[in-house]
């Protein structure tokens, strides 16, 4: 399965696919030498040499048939014969047949609405994965359909701790993932919803607000529709934010992947809901579980990836600014009042949207901080973001704080949002 | 004259086709393909004297391997620069020969007989015996819906491949005529090859227009072929199954060729870049600029680029909807004639190092240095939240970022148009 490195081929038959993790300490070059294959719905050039990044997983999958070239060491690579990519394919094939017939439509016919599809499951059951490719062969075909992400524990568009939005233009690149030109990014500061259930909520409607403006004015959007990725959490509260999104985007396709018991709840649920359409999907056998160890490791990652570039091509600077400089704000949590200060059997409950001033001072080290947009405090929370910063350093006496940003310059807004995301530079 | 002969190689077999005499017309293609087509050009030439001579195999399968294998195993992407005079293909060019080794000089670089085939050639064996074709015999040429794959069949020798990637040629607007006076295949029996060897011979777009002398002189040859039955054509026009709007309607587990066709034959031009495929030419080549573009932009840069910030709330709608609609028809009102007028006038402002490209169409800008000024400038540019006039004096801060004048012209159309 691992391989040391070296070049050789690989003979793919039809609708196989290669599954690869690449190694954990160089680059592999991989190229198509002859047939088609794609990567999650990208199409490979023909007879071209791709460079993808230690530890990448990826798959290389076959309609017809390809012979495929590797050259460098993998953790882990193998040909498996069995993919769900077929029924893939068909829920593509419908959703293009309702792109067809919205588009000529005026706005007001409700089957003017091209697919707004939500793929739904458990972690690890290949959400994010089957999102690229619904969005890839989209664009292949020529349409612009929004990506939105929902999964603030992972985040396809940007770091963890965000949902985001961000319209595709093209295949999604196999190594350089989604295009970070036009994201549309809120910060909701957590990796996990049940930090603050409330505020999740919140920011997925102003999101969804915003996008929903975005298509209605745009024949091209509306018509293509969007793919609504989300998070691995589909139990109790779980469920719950799950039809909340579902409510919210108006998703007219759920897509449940690899578990029927979610399938048929969310059936029960919308079944009274016309021109909803709850489709179950096989989750394909490449999806490799991951721990939390491993959860927490490509977490750390992605924010590398912001600041430095997945080949460690970007450059962000460091800065030093006054503790003057800024206003950090929390929302939601800041000061309890102490238990014993309540009524005998009344719990300590902290308004979830409050907004809550925060001391510039040590427990801020190593944290991740969003620039908000907002041009007034009270307007934080409905304003999308321009991008973090990493506090590395915070000096008490001098009442300075030296943070890294992605680039030069004075930050966008004075308004920073905290939340639990940190990082440790490695 | 035109002559195909076959041979065996180390890699499979090859076509040689030659065309001799002056009967070749080449003409313009128009500017949009220049630095495409020399960059497909520049590395593919490998002349044997002959000012038209063409060799489709030796001169296009070798370069396109050296192309890439020269670049090591880099993910290569084609580079193109902008000039300081807006000359990007000249730049793009130079850059290809690099690119492809110095060996391959720039200028005498078009010798390929660039031609488009209406057809696809599946599968090609013929008699060992040589047979002559007789040209005189021209057929109508297929129309766009219908291109016929002719299928060279012959059940004994086994078929061999056709190793040509023929990749400059999908590049190629219709040529003029050629004269075709005798085809002579003659193909050595040899392994059979995988089914996905064969790669079509053709230029990928449909043809538009019917009356294209290259295509006849194809079409002649395709007719002797099949009037003397060493071809036959069937109609592959793949049986149009639309899956329809419901999901319901048909099990989702079963491969239907439609669908896997609509993303693979029925875009037939492929970037050989990224692996991008497109339905037509005009696609393709705005796909070509975009590349040339993208490089600009890596190039311009003197050290590793930073991240930008995501930009905010108004500005991410007008980037949504650019993006959506570059491909929607631009609309012309007297308001806008009005407004188009004052554009002609040169537009120009100061160069930004921080800012090198259009923030609605990410193009870059054309920057030239202004003696009356004695700065650097970008060409037609604006900044996106300056009003009309002068912006001498003004706060840079609140002028907002750099645009295109036109970029902008459209934005602020497609608001007034949303309006009414």
């Amino acid at each position: 399965m691992a391989h040391g490195g070296g070049a050789r081929q690989v003979k793919l038959d039809r609708e196989s696919e290669l599954r690869i993790e690449v190694g954990n300490d160089a680059p592999l070059k991989l190229r198509l030498l002859n047939g088609t294959a794609e990567i999650f719905g990208t199409e490979l050039p023909p007879d071209f040499w791709l460079t993808f990044p230690p530890r990448l997983k990826f798959a290389v999958f076959t309609w017809n048939g390809a012979t495929i070239e590797m050259d460098g060491s993998t953790e882990t690579d193998y040909t498996a014969d069995e993919t769900p990519n077929i029924s893939y394919v068909n829920v593509h094939a419908v959703l293009e047949e309702r792109r067809h017939r919205a588009k000529p439509l005026p706005p007001d016919d409700p089957n003017s609405q091209g697919p707004r599809v939500i793929v739904v499951g458990p972690t690890d059951s290949g959400k994010s994965t089957l999102s690229k490719m619904l969005l890839s062969w989209a664009a292949k075909k020529g349409w612009k359909p929004t990506f939105v992400d929902l999964d603030i524990g992972q985040g396809a568009i940007t770091i963890p701790g965000c949902i985001a939005a961000t319209p595709i233009e093209m295949p999604i690149d196999p190594v350089e993932g989604i295009p970070l030109d036009i994201p549309l990014v809120y910060f909701y500061g957590h990796t996990t919803p049940s930090n603050n259930v409330d505020l999740y909520k919140v920011l997925v409607k102003e999101l969804a607000q915003v996008v929903e403006r975005q298509i209605s004015g745009n024949a091209e959007s509306r018509a293509s529709g969007m793919v609504i990725n989300t998070m691995g959490w589909i139990e109790g509260q779980g469920y719950e934010l799950l039809l909340h999104a579902i409510d919210t985007f108006n998703a007219n396709v759920v897509l449940v992947l690899g578990q029927e018991k979610l399938w048929s709840m969310i059936r029960n649920v919308l079944k009274n809901k016309p021109g909803v359409d709850v489709v179950k999907l096989q989750k394909s056998g490449g999806v490799v579980s991951r721990n939390a160890k491993f959860r927490q490791k490509s977490r750390s990652h992605r924010i590398r990836e912001y600041f430095y570039g997945l080949a460690n091509d970007l450059s962000p600077h460091s800065n030093i600014a006054n503790f003057s400089d800024f206003s950090v704000f929390r929302i939601g949590g800041g000061p309890q009042a102490p238990r014993s200060a309540l009524p005998i059997g009344a719990e300590p409950a902290a308004d979830p949207l409050r907004l809550a001033p925060v001391n510039i001072n040590r427990d801020l080290l190593h944290t991740i901080l969003a620039v908000s947009f907002a041009k007034e405090p009270d307007q934080i929370i409905s304003s999308n973001v321009a991008g973090f910063v990493f506090v590395t350093d915070v000096d008490i006496q001098r009442k300075t704080i030296t943070y890294l940003a992605p680039s030069a310059g004075e930050l966008p807004s004075k308004y920073l949002i905290a939340g639990t995301v940190t990082w440790l530079e490695t | 004259m035109l002559s195909v002969r076959a041979s065996p190689s180390p890699s499979g077999f090859v076509f040689d086709c030659r065309l001799n005499g002056g009967a070749i017309g080449r003409k313009d293609e128009g500017p949009n393909y220049d630095c495409l087509r020399k960059r497909y050009f520049d590395g593919s030439h490998k002349g044997p004297g002959l000012g038209l001579g063409f060799d489709t195999t030796t001169c296009v399968a070798p370069a396109c391997h050296n192309n890439r294998s020269n670049g090591g195993l880099e993910h290569q992407r084609p580079r193109g620069a902008y000039g300081k005079d807006g000359s990007r293909v000249a730049q793009f060019q130079s850059e290809a020969n690099r690119n492809l080794g110095s060996h391959y000089p720039p200028q005498q670089a078009c010798p390929i007989m660039p031609f488009q085939m209406p057809f696809v050639v599946t599968r090609i064996s013929v008699p060992s015996s040589t047979s002559s074709v007789d040209s005189q015999s021209l057929m109508p040429v297929p129309s766009v819906d219908s291109r016929p794959h002719v299928n060279m069949h012959n059940s004994s020798p086994p078929a061999p491949t056709v190793h040509s990637t023929l990749s400059m040629q999908q590049n190629q607007r219709n040529q003029g005529p050629f004269i075709v006076k005798q085809a002579m295949p003659l193909l050595p029996p040899g392994p059979p090859p995988y089914p996905q060897d064969i790669l079509p011979v053709q230029n990928p777009y449909p043809v538009a227009s019917s009356n294209q002398p290259g295509i006849s002189a194809y079409s002649g040859l395709i007719t002797s072929l099949l009037a003397q039955g060493l071809i036959s054509v069937t109609n592959q026009t793949p049986p149009q199954v639309s899956l329809g709007v419901e999901f319901k309607a048909y099990p989702l587990k079963v491969r239907h060729e439609s669908v896997i066709t609509a993303l693979y034959g029925d875009l037939p031009g492929q970037c050989t870049t990224c692996g991008r495929r497109f339905k037509c030419q005009e696609e393709h080549s705005k796909h070509m600029d975009w590349h040339v573009t993208k490089n600009c932009m890596s190039k311009s840069r003197k050290l590793k680029p930073s991240r930008k910030w995501f930009v905010n709330m108004s500005l991410w709608f007008i980037a949504a909807e650019a993006l959506c609609t570059n491909a929607a028809p631009k609309f012309m009102s007297a308001e806008t004639t009005v407004e188009k007028k004052n554009s002609d006038e040169e537009v120009a402002i100061p160069a930004e190092e921080d800012q090198t490209s259009c923030v609605l169409c990410r193009e870059c800008f054309d920057d030239f240095y202004s003696h009356e000024r004695e700065e650097w400038m970008y060409k037609d540019a604006v900044y996106l939240n300056a009003p009309e006039g002068s912006t001498e004096g003004m706060d840079r801060s609140k002028l907002g970022p750099i645009v295109h004048a036109k970029c902008r012209q459209e934005g602020s159309q497609r608001k007034r148009l949303r309006r009414s």
